[in-house]
């Protein structure tokens, strides 16, 4: 025991000379980052709010509830009065549609005479105006369902109508219309749609925070092993009687401490309510990280190398594990690779409670353990080899020839160059693919059906005749992975005894559960509601027919209206006309920016690979070159050309995968440029310069979250964008190229050489 | 390998002093006369590093000059006593960095490359990286990285210090065989019987002044 906690206290020392305490405030800080920065990105997947116009006409009691019903739909962001504008110049204010509501519209709607509100769409806003045009169909079918019930109901029960009649028929069937509109929403829990909003945003952010915990800790806890097996520490340990098992614990358990702190800040703020689940998961997930990234380092030739290969790992789980990118905005042919990815353990785990699919993260926790035992044994019994390669080519001259030296020394070789440029071709398609034109061509609605009566089956033939709406019928077991994969931005349940619920006007076992944001969560409602609603107003004609009657139905008669309703709601006029119009097209931008994650890869990669720079035996040729006429100049600028020049590569391949405009290329450049100087200035930093490398992912997300990276500038607030102007990726994004450019000669003053 | 003909190292009235009072150098002045190998002794803290550093340019003397032939500016090599070669590169890279760092012309690097690593008997750990050598190869592949260029003064703090006696045979070898060619040096040991064996003049140090001098 003692020996166990002689080991545990050297790594714990070992972790707080290295800049130790710095990480764990930058781990705190990216809470923070992650909460100003991180936004909602599982938006870009879904539909933005979109404002609409109504040109009201009519200017009567209903017409006002009706415009004020729309109102409240959140997936309009504003109703803009019409008054006297054409459409062509409301639409070009970024109006999705404009509704026309005639005058007298709903008296001659009860009067039988012809009367049509007329719908124009912006065939700009292709997916906007299909929407638009499904919610205002499913208002019009109440309309069109409550007017054809009661006139077939009426015409049922005192044949042709007269002007009496009719006014009766109007003081009636205005004051249901209006209970029906009102009591749409009804048909669903309200309050549960709103928790679905903030239940997206804190998965996102919990996910990212937790991800990074259970990744970096188990790789700061293990980068010393390549140093003690190859200074001898090891060996000297194993010849004291020392044991390899315990040795290699402590440093799980020295990264589970180090967690500690922060993870109870996440699991407080953001799994209140799931804490021991979230806490099990954490600790598997943990575990698993700590086995591969031990495997890892045991591997690695020296920390340096250890530090870059837990970096990438860090980096490419990030990526392609949901944990940046939401997994609903992951390109198809990733998905194979995220389901292996922590984050997507963390996720599953966190969703769904202890499942045999966390067994895979213990494997590898377990697995790495016992591969590094057996590896790092058999080190202790051979003699330490001396790694011969081959010699390769230089290019000529005083610059060229150092810096390709110092890029492929920095890379650790030519398999370490092969993979960054594999990473950057990948995170350049994952970005490409995450930012492009991601917005669905129709509101995809998963459905489980418990219910099998012909009510139930009705109310599916009516959605599946709505455009815009795209139904996937799956099994209940299947609805969690749905959601995550973003296969449907929601999860309609028509639950068991929907048909005679509806029939006996109770209260309706339909559930919806949303993926995603409340704007289309509220559309798919709204749709449903008003189908549903429709249901219900033929079922009561029924109930009205006897009670005008006095007296049931036959069943006869009911097949009988039931088909007088039908043949009414045939031959009614149409209600709406629909023309489609040119417009703005959506101002806003619903996703990050293409080039947010390059930028976020260029600084990751140089803060890794720039480390190199801060070695004692670099720092010493770096001051022996001093001796050389012109060395001092040669030394600093070999430097920065090998960061340029690594950034650049990395760069490029990315934008070339993102398929980038020629702005943004101008925007990396001048990143590359600045970043290069201030990794290089960062090096020569007391206390810090030597472990840049294990500050990287941090200072990397941090700065791109609060840069823009992964949320569009133009919904931060106004003082959240000014803060992302002291971040390069923040000017980069906004294409300040010149000041880029200016804070790369401040940075290259501050980082030069000085003679003593 | 050329040197400039009656060339001359001076330094009149050189002080360099890390604090009022502190440890250092001077003031001292000094004439080294080219083809001379200059002895530096002295026990530890008497100034013998920072006088090699102030002729290597690291540092900037407080008061008094360093005049040296201009041919001497660009042909002049330093050899920390620290070992300063990049342990992840091979012993071929670090060669090739410093051959480019003097400006060696292309064509001429691989053969002088070459012949060194023969000298110092280090030729069958050409590709072999420098972090797995042992010292005394360390030491000896330091002192070849600084021969590439062929230099016309040479500073040396050490270039013995932690190697074995093979190594140190070899690297005394090659500085008599300098001293042959009319290479100026400048070295510092602890070792008397090396000073003896390879310089010319020997100057006893001590808080940062000339206290013996002996010609050999």
């Amino acid at each position: 025991m003692k020996r166990f906690c002689a080991l545990l206290a050297k790594d714990l020392r070992l972790f707080f000379r290295r800049s130790g305490v710095v990480s764990l405030a930058l781990s705190l800080v990216l809470l923070g980052a992650l909460a100003l920065g991180g936004g909602d990105l599982s938006r870009g997947a879904y539909v933005e709010p979109f404002p609409i116009a109504v040109r009201d006409e009519d200017q009567t009691l209903m017409s006002a509830s009706l415009i004020g019903q729309m109102k409240q739909v959140e997936l309009f962001s504003e109703i803009i009065d019409g008054g006297n504008a054409t459409d062509a110049s409301l639409m070009d204010r970024g109006a999705a549609a404009v509704v026309t509501i005639p005058k007298d519209f709903f008296y001659d709607l009860y009067t039988m005479e012809p009367v049509t509100v007329e719908l124009v769409l912006n065939e700009e806003m292709p997916l906007e105006s299909s929407l638009i045009r499904a919610v205002f169909t499913s208002v019009m079918d109440i309309i069109a369902a409550n007017e054809s019930v009661h006139l077939a109901v009426y015409e049922f029960c005192y044949g042709p109508l007269d002007q009496q009649e009719q006014t009766q028929l109007w003081e009636e069937f205005s004051n249901r219309l209006l209970r029906d509109a009102l009591g749409r929403q009804l048909v669903f829990d309200t309050e549960r749609m709103a928790a679905d909003t903030a239940d997206t945003v804190q998965s996102a952010l919990r996910l990212c925070a937790l991800s990074m915990l259970c990744l970096f800790f188990p790789m700061a806890s293990v980068q010393a092993v390549p140093a003690e097996r190859d200074t001898g520490l090891l060996a000297r340990y194993r010849a004291a009687g020392g044991s390899m098992l315990p040795f290699l614990l402590a440093k799980l358990v020295t990264g589970l401490l180090l967690t500690l702190p922060t993870l109870a800040v996440v699991l407080v703020l953001f799994c209140r309510d799931i804490l021991l689940q979230a806490l099990l998961t954490v600790l598997l997930v943990y575990v698993g990280a700590w086995g591969v990234l031990l495997i890892l380092a045991v591997t690695a030739k020296d920390g340096a190398a250890a530090q870059r290969r837990g970096n990438v790992f860090l980096l490419l789980n990030l990526l392609a594990g949901g944990a940046v990118y939401p997994l609903p905005l992951l390109p198809d042919w990733l998905h194979g690779a995220a389901r292996l990815t922590l984050p997507y353990q963390l996720t599953v785990g966190l969703e769904t409670g202890p499942s045999p699919a966390l067994l895979w993260p213990l494997a590898l926790g377990v697995g790495g353990l016992l591969w590094s035992w057996q590896r790092l044994e058999r080190s202790l019994a051979v003699d330490r080899r001396s790694r011969s390669g081959r010699e390769l080519p230089l290019p000529p001259g005083r610059w060229a020839g150092p810096t390709a030296l110092k890029s492929r020394a920095m890379s650790g070789g030519f398999l370490g160059m092969a993979v960054l440029c594999a990473v950057a071709l990948l995170c350049g398609a994952v970005s490409r693919h995450v930012t492009g034109d991601s917005t669905p061509a129709a509101l995809a609605v998963a459905v489980v059906q418990e219910d099998q009566s012909p009510e139930a089956n009705d109310l599916l033939e009516r959605l599946e005749r709505v455009e815009g709406l795209a139904l996937h019928p799956v099994e209940r077991s299947e609805t969690a992975s749905v959601l995550r994969w973003g296969d449907a931005e929601g999860v309609l349940t028509i639950g068991e005894g929907y048909g005679t619920a509806l029939a006996e006007g109770e209260s309706l076992p339909l559930s919806y559960e949303s993926a995603a944001a409340a704007a289309s969560n509220q559309a798919a409602r709204e749709i449903v509601a008003g189908q549903v609603t429709a249901q219900r107003a033929r079922l009561r004609g029924l109930d009205d027919a006897e009670r005008l009657l006095e007296r049931p139905l036959t069943d006869e008669e009911k097949t009988a209206l039931l088909a007088a309703m039908d043949q009414r709601y045939e031959d009614l006029p149409p209600l709406y006309a629909v023309t489609a119009g040119d417009g703005a097209a959506a101002p806003w931008s619903a996703t990050a920016p293409p080039l947010g994650g390059t930028l976020l890869l260029i600084l990751f990669t140089l803060l890794t690979w720039g480390a190199w720079m801060a070695r004692p035996d670099a720092v010493r040729v770096e001051q022996r070159m001093t001796s050389v006429h012109g060395g001092r100049i040669v030394s600093y600028g070999t430097d920065l050309l090998s960061l340029w020049l690594t950034g650049a590569v990395v760069g490029g391949l990315s934008l070339w995968s993102l398929g980038a405009a020629p702005a943004d290329w101008l925007s990396m450049g001048a990143y590359v440029l600045v970043v290069g100087a201030v990794v290089r200035a960062l090096t020569r930093l007391a206390g810090v310069g030597g472990r840049v490398d294990l500050l990287a992912p941090f200072l990397a997300l941090i700065t791109s979250l609060l840069g823009g990276c992964f949320c569009p500038l133009d919904q931060f607030s106004p003082w959240l964008e000014r803060l992302s102007w002291l971040t390069p990726q923040g000017l980069a994004l906004q294409g300040r190229w010149l000041v880029l450019l200016a804070a790369t000669v401040v940075f290259l003053w501050l980082g030069r050489p000085k003679t003593q | 390998m050329k040197h400039a003909e009656h060339a001359q190292l001076r330094l009149e009235q050189l002080e360099k002093r890390f604090g009022p009072g502190g440890p250092g150098v001077g003031p001292l002045s000094l004439v080294l006369e080219q083809g001379e190998v200059l002895g530096l002794q002295g026990r530890n803290g008497a100034g013998k590093s920072t006088l090699l550093k102030v002729l290597a340019g690291l540092y900037r003397p407080d008061r008094g000059t360093v005049e040296r032939p201009s041919q001497w500016e660009r042909f002049t090599a330093y050899v920390p006593q620290e070992i300063a070669l990049y342990e992840s590169l091979s012993a071929w890279d670090n060669l090739r960095f410093w051959g480019r760092v003097y400006g060696m012309p292309s064509k001429i690097l691989p053969v002088r490359g070459r012949w060194l690593l023969e000298q110092l008997d280090l030729l069958d750990r050409t590709n072999d990286t420098v972090g797995a050598f042992s010292g005394g190869m360390q030491r000896r592949l330091q002192l070849a990285t600084a021969l590439m260029a062929s230099p016309q003064l040479l500073l040396l703090d050490e270039p013995t210090a932690g190697a074995d006696p093979q190594s140190v045979e070899q690297i005394l070898s090659l500085l008599l065989h300098l001293r042959g060619q009319g290479c100026t040096m400048v070295l510092i040991s602890h070792h008397r019987s090396e000073l003896e064996r390879v310089c010319t003049r020997i100057l006893t140090l001590d808080q940062g002044m000339v206290v013996e001098e002996q010609r050999l």
